[in-house]
């Protein structure tokens, strides 16, 4: 008897719980549908927002750019001149320029950095007058060091009297001379290299716009 | 179970045939106890959300002050940003590289630093958004959760773009909504 009894007060329970998740789910649907009919607000605004440009190119090969011209054959003491455009085109200024240079295939004529290739720049204010090939050059305007003499191999070289570089949409005229010393030894001779340089522009400083 | 039944043939009837009756049976009864209002300030002075930012570099930070305000009749509860854009660009779609948004407030308005676009409160700062990435939907705004009727704050908005910002987030142009939903 005890039994069955507690059955049935079991299933009434069931039953008023049923009814109270069904009470709650009404209560639910109301609140749900109030506050998505009414309860909110918004008010909106738009901003256009656009970003800068860090670009920096040399010249297209050809007289604006003589670096992809190659030299053979070279003698102790010969020079090898290339001159090329150095521009800044981006639209954000820049802060810094550094060059690098790294050569693959490798030789003597790059790992021997006190008789393999030595690199200078120079800047000219106009365009470099050019004669040959072979190319040598002559400055109309004004000469100035950006690279003083050193082994061509390097990294990250600071490169001097081409701030005005730094502002966006200016072209420098520069001219790379390399030079195999005289004092070249035998051990330098029939080597080839292929010598890669990089010239890398840093944007100016970070800035409230 | 009977009584169970009749509750429920009772609720299908209220929720199915009858929505529309008991939707517009709420509506007068929503909009007598709701009147949520908020409202950007006008453009201008105390709105410089529509002031664009242009040539931004990595790093470069652009700040805007607006001021929101509760303009009903009651306190929010809650209020939420949602920020979309279109066009859109991976200044946007980059989560990491690309822009980040951060919501500061003042006591008194934002005073602008002779000419700079940057802004000093005098007053106490609070944060009211961290910075996160520009897009999201219903960000919760953790700041503005209780902002009490009639109340204007002076926010300031600052677009960051990363340090980190990569070479593909060059040269992009996003216009950003944003859109300040309380309630």
């Amino acid at each position: 008897m005890n039994r069955i009894a507690s059955t049935w007060h079991e299933a009434a329970t069931t039953t008023k719980l049923l009814a109270s998740l069904a009470v709650v789910a009404v209560a639910a649907g109301v609140a749900g549908l109030g506050t998505f009919a009414t309860f909110t607000s918004s008010t909106s605004a738009n901003q256009s927002i656009s970003s800068g440009t860090v670009q920096i190119g040399a010249g297209t090969p050809g007289p604006a750019n003589r670096l992809t011209v190659g030299a053979s054959d070279l003698a102790a003491g010969d020079t090898v001149q290339r001159a090329f455009d150095l521009s800044n085109s981006g639209s954000i200024d820049l802060s810094a320029f550094t060059f690098s240079a790294s050569a693959s295939p490798s030789s003597l004529l790059d790992t021997d950095t006190t008789n393999g290739l030595q690199m200078v720049i120079q800047k000219c204010s106009q365009a470099w007058t050019e004669s040959g090939p072979p190319y040598t050059y002559t400055c109309g305007g004004t000469t100035s060091s950006v690279v003083a003499s050193r082994p061509v191999i390097g990294s990250n070289i600071t490169m001097s009297n081409v701030s005005d570089l730094l502002t966006n949409g200016t072209t420098d005229h520069l001219l790379l001379t390399l030079t195999l010393p005289s004092g070249a030894g035998n051990t330098l001779q029939n080597q080839s290299s292929t010598i890669s340089y990089t010239f890398t522009g840093t944007q100016r400083a970070a800035a409230s716009k | 179970v009977l009584k169970v039944l009749l509750l429920l043939g009772a609720l299908g009837a209220l929720l199915g045939g009858g929505g529309g009756t008991l939707a517009a049976r709420l509506q007068p009864h929503g909009a007598k106890v709701s009147q949520v209002a908020i409202a950007l300030g006008k453009p201008g002075r105390a709105n410089q959300l529509n002031v664009p930012g242009v040539g931004l570099a990595a790093g470069d930070t652009m700040q805007r002050p607006f001021d929101l305000k509760n303009a009903g009749k009651v306190d929010f509860t809650a209020v939420t940003l949602t920020t979309t854009a279109s066009p859109s660009s991976t200044l946007d779609t980059d989560p990491s590289g690309g822009l980040h948004i951060q919501l500061d407030s003042c006591p008194k308005k934002w005073t602008q630093v002779k000419k700079s676009p940057t802004y000093t409160c005098k007053g106490a700062i609070a944060s009211v958004l961290a910075l996160r990435p520009v897009l999201g939907t219903n960000v919760v705004v953790p700041g503005l959760a209780h902002l009490k009727k009639k109340k204007t704050v002076h926010l300031l908005m600052t677009i960051v773009l990363p340090a980190s910002a990569p070479n593909s987030v060059q040269g992009q142009t996003s216009t950003l909504t944003y859109t300040f939903t309380a309630i």
